[in-house]
């Protein structure tokens, strides 16, 4: 399957050799880096939706008193009227305590030193709206109901979520860029030593009427091969760590990451990346043999 | 515009900044002539014979060729011009990692003729030329006789109008050299221009066919044997 006819002779240097590795090591990275795009973007998006339109709030507790503090079943009271009479509240729970204890039992130790603890009611706010303007306002309200009562929108935890996501996927595309760049220059540099080491037989092929589109449909399709190679050697690596990646993420507690499924467009972006690699090869390849030619012969 | 396939209108050629190697180069050679391009080495027959399959082009002077300016032709226009040459070389300039078929058939392919057509021409050319057994074979097993045959049906093999030989007998012995002038002679029948640089004395004097002679890369004497 591999072996069209040419009338290039085999490469002999090292440089043209060593293509179908490089880009075997590209698709990889490419790969890794494509699958780590995907996911994070999949992840934020899950968190969003989580944490979109929701609030928690949190009434603590005076340290040194009791549970049922009148002035903290106070606050909690008007807090609850609040939400019943807000038209943007959809729904609201207050978290029962033994809750709190479990959720908080992996961190630090036992339910009786925990229940020995000032723990603060949790209310878990639902919104019908996401109107910022809206959101501020309910807030204030709460607000009001004692200076320590905490209100969380988690859009800071949020806006600093995506603000690392955002980093990451420049980053992502950076690197992205120069494996792109590595690919084409190491082509270019390949394709220019084949050029003078098959000097002598391109001159003989012009000298019998090839015109340098008969050179350089050879020369590019000679890079495309080698990069196929590669591509389909480094998808088939890519794909046996994605597989490993995936049966480790499945063994991760429950409620840490939001369920994922990469859905189908996503494994047929990236079984396109051999072929994307061999499309810029054999482009690079015919540029770079065009050029030279006009320059050697 | 000349009507003869080639026409050299004072024509000189320079490497560098070095001499003259070839000076006021004027000639013209009609349709289905025949001619020896003689001199002694050095004289610049090989030089000659590079202008006219626009290896080089002319420091001075202009290279007609099928009635086209060659010398002043854009690169783009050169293979076609090329497709219509035949050329043997002094070196012969097959590819060693090609079969004697191959090489042979590169014109043709290059051509764009199809594979069945490729296949008929080249087999018949090889057969012509006494290597039908070698067909597979590469340059570096062949003798240097057969390559110089290889060489030739590759040069002949898409009927080219004009003919140019660098020393085509140069690696064989009498009785070959002497066949491979009978094939010349038959593609000159067909109408071909051929031209063969040569400096076998023996040989242009048993083919009594009009001698160009070059001495320090002028033309002295257009000679009828």
């Amino acid at each position: 399957m591999w072996n069209i006819r040419t009338d290039l002779p085999a490469e002999q240097k090292i440089a043209g050799r060593f293509i179908p590795w490089l880009v075997m090591i590209i698709v990889v990275h490419g790969a890794l880096g494509l699958s780590g795009s995907v996911y994070l973007s999949a992840v934020m998006e899950g968190w969003e939706n989580n944490v979109a339109g929701t609030l928690t709030i949190q009434v603590p507790q005076s340290i040194g008193e009791a549970n049922k503090d009148s002035s903290f079943n106070t606050k909690l009271s008007r807090i609850t009227v609040i939400l019943d009479s807000d038209l943007s509240v959809a729904s609201f729970q207050i978290i029962e305590n033994d809750k709190i204890v479990s959720l908080l039992e992996p961190w630090l130790g036992s339910a009786d030193i925990i229940n020995d603890l000032p723990l603060p009611a949790l209310v878990d706010v639902t919104l019908s709206t996401s109107e910022p303007e809206t959101i501020q306002a309910l807030v204030k309200l709460l607000k009001q109901v004692g200076p320590d009562i905490l209100v969380d929108d988690h859009r800071i935890w949020l806006e600093k979520l995506v603000d690392l996501a955002k980093g990451l996927e420049i980053l992502a595309s950076a690197i992205t860029a120069l494996l792109i760049l590595s690919l084409t220059l190491t082509v270019i540099l390949a394709t220019r030593s084949s050029l003078a080491e098959c000097r002598q037989a391109i001159e003989t092929l012009h000298f019998v009427g090839a015109k340098d589109d008969y050179v350089a449909r050879q020369f590019a399709l000679r890079s495309l091969i080698q990069s196929l190679k590669g591509g389909i050697s480094g998808l088939a690596i890519a794909l046996l760590i994605i597989v490993f990646l995936m049966a480790v993420a499945r063994r991760i507690p429950d409620g840490l990451l939001p369920d994922i499924s990469l859905g189908i467009s996503y494994w047929l972006l990236l079984s396109t990346l051999p072929v994307v690699a061999g499309g810029l090869a054999m482009l690079a390849a015919q540029i770079t043999v065009r050029r030279t030619l006009a320059e050697m012969i | 515009m000349p009507l003869d396939p080639i026409v050299l209108n004072g024509v000189a050629l320079r490497y560098g900044q070095g001499p003259d190697i070839l000076s006021d180069i004027t000639i013209s050679l009609s349709k289905g002539s025949f001619h020896f391009l003689t001199g002694p080495s050095g004289a610049g027959k090989t030089s000659l014979l590079s202008l006219l399959y626009l290896a080089k082009r002319p420091t001075r002077g202009s290279v007609w060729l099928f009635g086209t300016d060659a010398s002043a032709a854009r690169r783009e226009e050169l293979p076609n011009i090329r497709r219509r040459l035949g050329v043997i070389f002094q070196d012969f300039r097959l590819l060693d990692h090609l079969s004697a078929f191959d090489n042979v058939a590169l014109p043709l392919r290059i051509a764009g003729l199809n594979k069945s057509e490729v296949q008929s021409n080249v087999t018949e050319i090889l057969s012509w030329v006494g290597l039908s057994d070698y067909i597979e074979a590469r340059p570096p097993v062949l003798s240097g006789g057969q390559k110089q045959l290889v060489a030739i049906a590759r040069a002949v093999v898409n009927r080219p109008q004009i003919i140019l030989a660098d020393e085509p007998t140069g690696s064989v012995d009498d009785k070959t050299a002497n066949r491979l002038m009978q094939l010349f002679v038959e593609l000159n029948k067909l109408g071909a221009c051929v031209l063969i640089a040569t400096h076998n004395e023996g040989l242009v004097n048993r083919f009594s066919f009009p001698r160009l002679h070059l001495n320090n890369g002028k033309l002295e004497q257009v000679t009828l044997n």
